[in-house]
């Protein structure tokens, strides 16, 4: 990421050169003000951050720009002309694209099908289409690109990484003045994420704005030329990244100083509890064993697809595996479905907390108490006040922010979203917890608060595994750190010796020396 | 964030979409009721609510069982077919049991019944394997059941209706204590169970988060499609008791009739609130639904509307209800 800083950012326009000026921006939703009197500007050719915590109204203000949402009140200044957009179409008409968080990709369309969607060349034969000279201009602009598909291929076979990828690139063909981008890392590798950084730093040298939203710092950090910092709706500041800090920033959006970002652990480490021995599964993950101490956290850390997850989800007998054992206390378990694991005490945070861990059209109390009934109450019928005081217990002991019990899960915050299946798994008391990706997607005081109910855990004598992508999370919160790399071990670091080369170096497949 | 402060603190503007899903069903029941007593004068009479009980009494029973299945996000286009044929069979039944083993009414009656539960149990188990086995989409498959079932209504009748079917008539014209329906009775003891069901038992918990996600109810032990089996299960014991129902109330086994009963059912779970995506729905709900899908038709008769209008108005009816789930709902199409 160093390379970078190198490439100086385009000198700063004066003020009255913005190429987008928000003035007096609010829309309110029944019952929120998503924005609220939002005044800053946007200067052309740079990359532009909107930094904030989730629910701050970054997305919102993103779908202001993009036409999605019209304001409630105020006038967005698009090169001094107020703009009026009647839809995304409309917007990319205007020269404004936006890639999305969620890819809006056809799965059973082929990639050029997909690149070309909505502006197809038409054959000379008007109502057919001409698929030589769009697969001729196609592939030769990929190449420009340095990208290499079969653009025969369906979409739904490109990894979620390859079809990011195309999706950027199909924001470029548009001929774009303004690019929005909401959190386009969430699920790249690094290498892509490099690549992407390439791209974003090209696009800035032929003078194409960049919007960009980010939960990660360090990316922030790396790509922002400005960074205007939300909260609540309100616009709090908009500065030169080279003026701050990630501290400030970090200090701006949660309104308050982080004096540390991962509260120190005091609980010591018992003897070995959990044990996974000779774990394997064809094509995906082959003799994985490791064990577990009371009270520790063990990191595990891999690039994405390096099989993770599938390991976590075998241990809970949700996934297949081909043999492999698992001990809790020297004795072998024999959990043959998700219950058995239940009732041997082991609970499994997903990774993603909207299609595996949450019902989002049911209720914070229907979601909390899904396992109880079977778990914790081991009755047929359901007991309504056991139920009321369990889900009573946990909001409170997590702070779940919800107006009540009854509300509907999908009208939470990302944070308090993911408390609510903290929620559901901690009522049943695991003595293990398996943690996939716990912070993803939340903002910085939801994470400070999991950091803490972590340590927590440790301190009851919980044994936790902690899947998490972003290192500096992962170095800052394990006792040890387990690196998987194409499926295998490839190294368990002890303390000391947990450093972010140390385990890149493991993840891509290195040596342990 | 003080979400709190804030979702109390803003004014609520009108809307359409929250003031249905809060108290719409009931309101729309009693403007109707109020309306229905205005254009016809024997409308609140004893003798016509009792009729427009009896009436939508097969419908609701079926809608019972429907609505548990829509709230797992399956349904059963095959109820209608299912009536027709459980129904000759426990008509039949009835029939050849008392005749030829001069068995006394009740004992035949409760094996004939008996019977058609199990038939109906036993065609719903093949259906039901088949949907979450191969996951294959529930419409199809009971749809191609539906064309089988009436094939075998027709074969098992000779294509000729039932006649002189006995004491069995009781069933479905009888009255307990000379007062009430029995089709009345069975609907309100049905639909009590389905109430207690529903809201007070693990699996209606469950039934719940199948449909909202199945992938989450999944990780959360939940055997899912054991769960959803048991649904049809329950399904194929209400329309089986709806086939014996109709046929007694109709005084012999008719194989061509009872026709789009499922639709109604299903409209009448969609009215009362649930969502055809699956997750959402209520029996009091689709009780109400029910009433509401039953009443219209019983003021168009009242006041001499023709057939054929009926039909039509009914196609409007199920449309609007439609257009309503996906509205207040966001329900996917999943027809």
């Amino acid at each position: 990421m160093e390379a970078y800083n190198g490439q100086a950012a385009p000198p700063y326009a004066p003020a009255s050169d913005y190429i987008l000026a928000f003035q007096h921006i609010s829309k309110d939703f029944p019952g929120v003000h998503a924005l609220s009197d939002v005044n800053f500007g946007i200067r052309p050719g740079c990359v532009h951050v909107l930094a904030g915590e989730n629910g701050a109204g970054k997305s919102t203000l993103l779908k202001v720009i993009n036409g999605l949402y019209k304001p409630t009140e105020g006038q967005v200044l698009y090169a001094g002309q107020p703009l009026h957009l009647s839809g995304t179409a409309d917007a990319l008409r205007h020269g404004i694209s936006m890639i999305y968080q969620e890819l809006n990709i056809i799965p059973e369309m082929t990639v050029l099908e997909n690149l070309y969607l909505g502006h197809e060349t038409p054959s000379k034969v008007p109502p057919f289409l001409s698929r030589k000279s769009m697969a001729r201009t196609a592939r030769a602009f990929l190449a420009q690109q340095g990208l290499d598909f079969d653009l025969n291929r369906k979409m739904k076979d490109l990894s979620i990484a390859q079809a990011q990828m195309l999706e950027i690139v199909k924001a470029i063909t548009v001929n774009a003045r303004i690019i929005l981008m909401d959190e386009p890392t969430s699920s790249l590798t690094e290498a892509e994420v490099d690549f992407l950084f390439k791209k974003i730093f090209e696009l800035r040298a032929s003078g194409i704005t960049v919007i960009y939203i980010s939960h990660k710092m360090d990316e922030i950090f790396t790509v922002a030329d400005y960074i205007t910092v939300l909260r609540d709706g309100q616009h709090i500041n908009t500065l030169p990244a080279k003026d701050t800090s990630i501290p400030h920033v970090i200090e701006m959006m949660v309104g308050r100083k982080m004096t540390e970002v991962y509260p120190p652990k005091q609980c010591e480490v018992g003897d070995v509890v959990f044990k996974v021995d000779n774990f394997s599964r064809r094509g995906v993950f082959h003799d994985i064993s490791f064990e577990l101490h009371k009270g520790e956290v063990l990191g595990v850390s891999g690039l994405i697809g390096a099989g993770r997850s599938e390991i976590a989800r075998a241990i809970m007998a949700m996934d297949p595996k081909d043999c492999g054992d698992v001990y809790l206390d020297g004795k072998k378990l024999r959990i043959r479905d998700v219950n058995d694991a239940i009732s041997q005490g082991i609970a499994l945070i997903p990774e993603d907390r909207r299609r595996q861990g949450l019902t989002l059209i049911l209720s914070v109390s229907q979601n909390i108490g899904l396992v109880s009934y079977k778990h914790i109450f081991h009755s047929k019928w359901i007991k309504h006040k056991e139920v009321k005081r369990l889900v009573e217990r946990m909001c409170r002991s997590l702070s779940i922010k919800a107006p009540s019990a009854d509300t509907r899960v999908e009208k939470l915050s990302g944070g308090n979203q993911q408390k609510t299946v903290l929620g559901k798994w901690l009522s049943i008391q695991p003595r293990i917890l398996i943690l996939d990706e716990p912070t993803r997607g939340i903002d910085v005081g939801t994470k400070y608060e999991i950091y803490k109910l972590i340590h927590e855990m440790c301190n009851k004598g919980v044994s936790i595994l902690l899947i998490d992508s972003d290192l500096e999370e992962l170095m800052g919160m394990s006792d040890r750190v387990l690196v998987i790399s194409r499926g295998t071990v490839a190294g368990v670091l002890a303390k000391p010796e947990i450093n972010a080369t140390r385990i890149m170096h493991l993840a891509v497949g290195g040596t342990g020396a | 964030m003080n979400t709190q402060g804030l979702a109390q603190g803003n004014r609520e503007r009108f809307s359409f979409v929250k003031f249905y899903n809060k108290v719409g069903i009931f309101f729309i029941l009693i403007i109707l009721v109020v309306i229905c007593s205005m254009l016809s004068p024997v409308f609140l009479s004893k003798a016509n609510l009792m009729n427009l009980l009896t009436q939508t009494a097969v419908v609701s029973i079926i809608a019972c069982g429907i609505t548990l299945l829509v709230i797992t996000g399956n349904t059963d286009l095959s109820a209608g077919s299912m009536v027709a044929f459980v129904g000759c069979v426990v008509l039949g039944t009835y029939k050849s049991l008392s005749e030829s083993t001069g068995l006394a009414s009740l004992p035949a009656g409760l094996l004939a019944v008996g019977a058609g539960i199990l038939l109906s149990i036993a065609l719903y188990s093949v259906a039901s394997f088949i949907i979450t086995r191969y996951r294959a989409p529930a419409f199809i498959v009971t749809l191609a059941i539906s064309t089988s079932a009436r094939g075998l209504a027709l074969m098992y009748t000779n294509a000729k209706v039932i006649k002189s079917v006995g004491k069995i008539v009781n069933l479905g014209q009888g009255k307990l204590f000379g007062e009430i329906p029995f089709p009345v009775v069975f609907m309100v003891l049905i639909a009590v169970v389905t109430w207690v069901l529903l809201t007070q038992t693990r699996m209606g918990r469950y039934l719940y988060a199948i449909g909202g996600n199945p992938e989450s109810a999944k990780a959360a032990g939940i055997n899912t499609n054991r769960t959803i089996v048991l649904a049809y299960l329950f399904h194929a014991v209400c329309v089986a008791i709806a086939g014996a129902l109709f046929m007694s109330r109709l005084n012999s086994g008719q194989p061509a009739e009872a026709v789009g009963l499922e639709f109604d059912a299903i409209t009448a779970a969609i009215i009362g609130g649930a969502s055809l995506a699956g997750g959402i729905g209520t029996i009091t709900g689709t009780i109400v639904g029910s009433l509401i899908i039953g009443m219209i038709s019983n003021i168009l008769t009242l006041t001499h509307v023709q057939s054929y209008y009926q039909q039509i108005i009914t196609g409007l009816v199920i449309v609007f209800a439609v257009v309503v789930d996906i509205k207040t709902k966001g329900g996917s199409k999943r027809f």
